[in-house]
C-alpha cells in the first residue's frame, strides 16, 4: 500500500464516511422544517431489511424485476444486446435478398443468351 | 422565491468571497451569507416542494435519495471548508426566513465563539481500522496452534476433543483482546499529534461497504501544520498492522464535524 495522503473531495471518500458525518455529527439546531432523518444505525437496519427482503423473495422464487429492463440493469443490457442482434440479422437478411435478386437477374440474362 | 427554503450549511467567522461562487443544493442558485454579530451563516436556497415536511416524510425513508443528497451536501461543505474555517451543521437544517437564521446566531453566539476558539487552524482527520480476524489468527497465532496440535498427538480421542474445545475458546478470547489492544495502541500513538480525539461508533458493513469488520473509528482534531506529521506517523505504524490482517484508512481533512457542539 502507498503512503497515507489526504483527499479533499467526496469522490475519494466512502459514502459511509459521508453519511456518518452528516447524519450523526454536525451542530444540531432546530430548523423551521421538521425533518425526521435516519441516523447511521437506523440506515444500516433499513439497508439490511431491503437486502433481506430481496434475498427472501428470491428464495421464494420471486425475481420478476431481474427480467424487467426498467428495473434491472442486467436485463436492460440483455435486451439491448438482443435488439442489436436482431437488427444485425435484419440487415444481413436484407443483404442476402438483394444479392439473391441480382444473381437471379444475371442468371436470367445468361439464360437468354443461351 | 416563495416556495424556497433556506438550507444552513455552516457558520463561519470570516468571509471569503469565493464561497459565493459555489452552487447550492441541486444547483439552485449560488450560496450566500446571512450576517449577525460578526458571524456568517452560509446558506443556499432549496425548493420546499422537494425539501418541505410533506415531501420529506417520504424522502427521509428513501435510501437512494438520501445518498445522492448526502454526497451533494458534503461536496458543498468541503468546498466551503477549503476556503474558510467553519462549524458544520447537521444535514438538512432548513429555515423559512432570513430573520430566523439571524436569531439562531444570536441564540447560539457563545457556543459558536467557543467552537471557533477550539477549531482555530485545525481540521478533522478520520482514522478507521478494519481487521480480518482469520488472517490475524493465521499470521500471529499460527505457531501456537501448530504447537497445540502437536501436543494432542497420542492423546485419547475424547480427551483431545475437550482439550481442543478449551483451546479454541481461549484462543478466541486471546485474539479479541489482542486486536482490541492493538487498535487502542494505534490510536494512542496518534493522539500526541492531535489537539483532541473522539472515538466514534463502529460502522456496520452495510454502511462501510467493506467486507472486513471495522474495529476502530476515531476522529482527530489536528493543527493544519501538523497534518503531514500525522500522516507520516500512520505510515510508520501501519507496516506491522497491514502485514497481520489489519487495514487502515485515513481520510480528510474534514470540517470539524466530530468536535463542534
Amino acid at each position: 500500500m502507498g503512503s497515507s495522503s489526504l483527499n479533499q473531495s467526496t469522490s475519494g471518500s466512502s459514502l459511509g464516511e459521508i453519511l456518518e458525518k452528516i447524519l450523526d455529527k454536525g451542530v444540531v439546531i432546530a430548523g423551521d422544517i421538521s425533518i425526521a432523518l435516519a441516523d447511521v444505525e437506523l440506515l444500516t437496519i433499513k439497508i439490511r431489511l431491503v437486502v433481506a427482503s430481496i434475498d427472501k423473495a428470491k428464495e421464494m422464487g420471486i425475481d420478476w424485476w431481474e427480467s424487467d429492463p426498467n428495473l434491472s440493469s442486467k436485463a436492460k443490457a440483455e435486451k439491448e444486446l438482443k435488439d442489436a442482434q436482431q437488427k444485425e440479422e435484419e440487415v444481413h437478411t436484407r443483404m442476402l435478398l438483394e444479392q439473391n435478386k441480382l444473381l437471379m437477374e444475371r442468371l436470367s440474362k445468361l439464360e437468354e443468351k443461351l | 422565491m416563495e416556495n424556497d427554503g433556506i438550507l444552513l450549511f455552516c457558520i463561519t467567522n470570516e468571509l471569503n468571497n469565493d464561497i459565493f461562487l459555489i452552487h447550492g443544493m441541486d444547483g439552485l442558485g449560488k450560496l450566500y451569507s446571512i450576517e449577525n454579530s460578526g458571524l456568517f451563516a452560509i446558506v443556499g436556497n432549496v425548493d420546499l416542494a422537494q425539501y418541505g415536511e410533506e415531501a420529506m416524510a417520504e424522502k427521509g425513508e428513501d435510501i437512494e435519495w438520501l445518498k445522492a443528497k448526502a454526497v451533494m451536501f458534503m461536496d458543498i461543505i468541503l468546498k466551503i471548508n477549503s476556503l474558510s474555517s467553519m462549524i458544520p451543521m447537521k444535514f438538512l437544517t432548513i429555515f423559512t426566513a432570513e430573520e430566523r437564521v439571524k436569531n439562531i446566531i444570536t441564540e447560539n453566539y457563545e457556543l459558536f465563539v467557543h467552537n471557533f476558539e477550539k477549531i482555530n487552524k485545525r481540521e478533522e482527520l478520520s482514522v478507521k481500522m478494519y481487521c480480518d480476524e482469520k488472517k490475524y489468527k493465521e499470521k500471529v497465532m499460527g505457531d501456537e496452534i501448530v504447537n497445540f496440535e502437536k501436543s494432542l498427538v497420542g492423546k485419547p480421542k475424547g480427551a483431545a476433543f475437550f482439550l481442543k474445545k478449551k483451546f479454541d475458546g481461549e484462543l478466541e478470547d486471546k485474539i479479541q483482546s489482542r486486536i482490541c489492544d492493538l487498535a487502542n495502541e494505534f490510536a494512542e500513538n496518534l493522539k500526541s499529534f492531535a489537539a483532541e480525539m473522539r472515538s466514534n461508533k463502529i460502522l456496520a458493513k452495510e454502511i462501510t461497504e467493506i467486507s472486513t469488520p471495522m474495529i476502530l473509528n476515531c476522529a482527530f482534531l489536528v493543527d493544519i501544520d501538523k497534518q503531514e506529521q500525522f500522516a507520516t506517523k500512520i505510515d510508520e505504524l501501519k507496516g506491522y498492522y497491514e502485514s497481520n490482517g489489519f487495514m487502515i484508512e485515513l481520510s480528510g481533512p474534514w470540517p470539524p464535524f466530530s468536535f463542534c457542539e
